[in-house]
């Protein structure tokens, strides 16, 4: 089982993801992000609380990937907050932890920018090519 | 009965009532045929019977005319009593003084032809003056000829409505009927019945068992209408016609001889008419002198009459229902055909093979025969034939239509998209005469607006298309050609998949040295789409060679662009690039330059190089985000290479990290996709890390790549238990040698 919640906060938006995020559930990741993504820019970072992640493969990846990729072209960051040790070793794999900023908790990861390390996709702070938004492109 | 000289058309039938009150008229009609049960009277005088007075009926009984007359001793006025023993009845009774009744006593009255058999209750009783003397005799009679015909048909009528009732076949029936009537009747009369076809235009032969056969095949099928004979007559006027002398009737003109030929004198017709008043076609009685009903005849007339409305009308109602039923099922039996060929047409998955199944369908159920031609490359071909026999289906299949030729019905469908439908041979050139084609129809199979073929049904004999056969086949045709356009679709683009996995893939392992190398490359699903998988092995300018395993995330035609971008980009830059590290990122680079519509997927790569060295491979390589790759020792230990390095794509610098190691002789490298650890069995469990280790461990006799291979995929199958593999799998293998 999977669920998103996601949470309005001051400084930005918390996706709270609780369960298995892998081939059956990224759909709903690709939904919540879409309708975050419809807000448009200039409302701050989200920031994933993996607290109660239990599970991520690589569709879990995937999904997490474009949806950073399409918050870039908006301008925002994504950033990880409370990865358990069982999805950090996944993330460690493929190099999302260096992709993403991780951060031990949500509120850190809230106002992160001048502490953690911060990448920005390529283009999205003015470099040569926005990356757009990319349709269908999970694993 | 008396004698009406010329015609009357019977205006005590009158017009026809209704049939919701004709039910009191029936009893009427049945109680008429009882007669008119009027006592005869007589008072004889002395020992010869002198008739001293007698009423009407007396007189009508015994003959009337010469012989109503009193004064005259009765054996003188019937004398044909005398001979039946009735003379001595009276005798007895004037001599003894005692009556004598008699019941149903058989009498003939007249003599000659115009004799008549009837039958008295009769009462002979003595009269006595006032001294006790017998005077004379009183006779008093009641006839019960009609009464006793009247049971007997009234018992036969309802036999009648029994058969009718329980659905005898109508001829039989009718038939029946008029052997009744002729049975019972007095006199000789032959009955006839003609049914009127539906628009009431025609007579046909309904029963007439007693008339010639020449007779009723002369007058089958006669118009209605005014003055033909009788029945015509009574048919168009809808009212009773008698004509009691056909040798002077004008309405007889056209068939004088033939009745005459027939021996027929007289003709007394009824209509018979549905509830509706609509005709259902005419009952008649001919007699073999001229003759006029009585009203009797006529009530029987129309009790018959009506019962043949009723014997007709039912059938009709059973013909309605049968039809119905007939319809019903077999617009049962043609959805039911469609189903099934619909299905048929669609579980293939070859277009060619699609058609082949359409002409197989189409006969014999619509046709005994049928070809299905299709345009390719600018001519015709026949791709399928269907026929009763093997020769028959070789010269159909012989025969190729002319695409050009404007005479040709293949052609002209061809170019016209319009369906044609003929009762000849089709035009143009054809084995129609050997195969003895009379009929056919050609229909277009089209593809978005245009024929790319037809489907042509050939008829044999007397075998016409009717609309519902060119329907159906118009149908099977529409659903066949969208069923050949989809197999034509997914042939194509299963080709086209499988050509652009072929570029994408190694066709031939190279020969490295000092190296044994297998690989092992399983797509997700049917095969209609490009994989995300891929792997290359390629030498490096100074006897280094590069190996590459990757995934790129998503599948198709956007992921074969980014795998083919990969892979060209390092086999371009490898060469000329320090080491892998520098090729990594230079692919990373070409990604993130991609066009947004080449794709924005990212890449998970493992790339490294291999320096064959007198013991075994010496091997530097790095990880961008991909899967642990494993060590193999000889001595069955399995170790994971980890060197960090983020997936690529995504950022300017994934940090990757070069690892460098030695591979014993027999020592081997394996590379493979998250397709391996995230196969799932059928509870939705991966197979993981740990079980692919635990797979590989142990395996220290093992020497040849492909070994390893074939360990690795086995574990992987017993693990997911044949369940579907829903996602790409690759592995590489380099084993030291």
């Amino acid at each position: 089982m999977f669920s998103v919640v996601v949470r309005q906060d001051a400084r930005g938006v918390v996706f709270a993801l609780r369960g298995e995020l892998d081939f059956e559930s990224v759909v709903q990741l690709h939904e919540a992000g879409e309708q975050e993504l419809g807000r448009g820019p200039g409302v701050g970072p989200v920031v994933a609380d993996c607290s109660d992640l239990e599970f991520c493969d690589s569709s879990g990846v995937g999904a997490l990937v474009r949806f950073f990729q399409q918050l870039s072209a908006q301008g925002r960051a994504l950033r990880l907050a409370c990865v358990p040790d069982s999805v950090a070793r996944l993330f460690s794999l493929t190099g999302l932890d260096q992709v993403f900023s991780v951060h031990a908790d949500v509120s850190d990861a809230l106002v992160a920018g001048t502490g953690g390390r911060e990448i920005v996709a390529p283009g999205a702070a003015g470099a040569d090519k926005p990356v757009q938004p990319s349709g269908g492109q999970g694993t | 009965m008396t004698r009406v000289p010329g015609r009357k058309a019977a205006q005590s039938a009158g017009t026809r009532r209704a049939r919701t009150n004709g039910e009191s008229r029936a009893e009427e009609d049945l109680r008429a045929l009882f007669g008119q049960s009027t006592a005869v009277f007589a008072s004889l005088a002395g020992p010869a019977h002198m008739l001293e007075a007698a009423n009407p009926a007396f007189f009508a009984a015994i003959g009337g005319g010469e012989r109503t007359r009193t004064g005259v001793p009765l054996g003188q006025l019937v004398p044909e009593l005398a001979d039946q023993g009735f003379l001595a009845l009276l005798d007895q009774v004037y001599r003894t003084g005692k009556a004598h009744i008699g019941r149903d006593a058989r009498v003939v009255l007249g003599e000659g032809a115009a004799a008549r058999e009837a039958f008295f209750d009769f009462t002979y009783e003595p009269r006595v003056d006032a001294g006790g003397n017998t005077m004379g005799v009183r006779v008093i009679g009641v006839e019960t000829t009609q009464v006793k015909h009247a049971q007997r048909l009234t018992a036969e009528h309802r036999a009648l409505l029994e058969q009718i009732a329980r659905q005898a076949p109508l001829p039989e029936v009718l038939e029946g009927m008029a052997r009744v009537i002729e049975d019972l009747a007095p006199e000789e009369v032959l009955v006839s019945v003609l049914l009127a076809d539906a628009d009431g235009r025609h007579l046909r032969h309904g029963a007439a068992p007693s008339l010639p056969d020449f007779y009723n095949e002369a007058i089958d099928g006669i118009a209605t209408g005014e003055g033909v004979g009788s029945c015509g007559t009574a048919a168009h006027r809808r009212r009773p016609v008698i004509v009691t002398d056909i040798a002077t009737d004008p309405f007889w003109d056209d068939f004088r001889d033939l009745a005459e030929k027939a021996g027929l004198a007289a003709c007394w017709s009824t209509p018979v008419l549905a509830r509706d008043g609509s005709l259902l076609g005419t009952f008649a009685m001919y007699h073999r002198t001229p003759r006029a009903p009585q009203e009797a005849d006529l009530a029987l007339a129309r009790v018959f009459a009506d019962t043949v409305a009723l014997a007709v009308e039912r059938q009709q109602a059973e013909q309605a229902r049968q039809a119905a039923e007939a319809r019903e099922t077999a617009a049962r039996a043609d959805l039911a055909f469609l189903l099934k060929a619909s299905t048929a047409l669609t579980s293939d998955l070859d277009a060619t093979q699609t058609l082949q199944r359409l002409a197989a369908f189409c006969t014999p159920q619509l046709a005994p025969l049928c070809a299905v031609d299709v345009v390719e490359g600018g001519r015709v071909h026949r791709i399928a034939t269907a026929a009763p026999t093997k020769g028959q289906q070789d010269l159909l299949a012989s025969h190729l239509p002319v695409h050009d030729a404007a005479d040709n019905t293949v052609a002209r469908v061809l170019a016209s998209g319009m369906r044609e439908v003929a009762r000849r041979t089709p035009t143009g050139s054809g084995p129609w005469q050997e195969l003895g084609v009379t009929g056919y129809m050609c229909i277009p199979l089209m593809d978005r607006g245009s024929a790319f073929g037809t489907l042509t049904l050939l008829s044999t004999g007397e075998h016409p298309f009717d609309g519902h056969t060119v329907a159906l086949a118009e149908e099977l045709a529409r659903r066949a050609a969208l069923a050949a356009r989809h197999a034509r679709q997914y042939t194509h683009r299963v080709t086209l998949a499988r050509d652009l996995q072929a570029g994408l893939l190694l066709p031939d392992l190279p020969a490295v040295p000092g190296a044994d190398v297998a690989t092992y490359y399983h797509p997700a699903g049917e095969g209609l789409d490009v994989g995300g998988d891929f792997y290359d092995v390629f030498p490096l300018d100074d006897g280094r060679w590069a190996f590459l395993l990757g995934d790129v995330c998503g599948r198709g035609a956007i992921a074969a662009t980014t795998t083919a971008l990969v892979r060209h980009t390092a086999r371009a830059v490898a060469p000329l690039l320090p080491g892998p590290d520098a090729v990594v990122e230079a692919v990373n680079r070409a990604l993130l330059n991609r066009p947004d519509s080449h794709g924005t997927g990212f890449v998970t790569l493992v790339y490294g190089q291999l320096t064959p060295t007198p013991d075994g491979l010496d091997v530097c390589l790095v990880r961008a985000g991909h899967t642990l790759p494993l060590v193999l020792g000889t001595d069955g230990t399995v170790h994971t290479v980890d060197a960090p390095g983020a997936l690529l794509g995504i950022t300017a610098d994934p940090a990757v990290t070069v690892h460098r190691l030695h591979l014993s002789p027999r020592e081997s490298l394996l590379l493979y996709t998250d397709g391996i650890t995230e196969a799932r069995d059928g509870s939705g469990e991966q197979f993981g890390e740990q079980r692919l280790a635990a797979a590989l461990t142990g395996g220290a006799h093992r020497t040849a790549a492909h070994d390893v291979i074939d360990v690795l995929t086995r574990a992987v199958q017993a693990f997911t238990g044949g369940h579907d593999i829903d996602d790409d799998q690759a592995v590489l293998v380099l084993t030291a040698t």
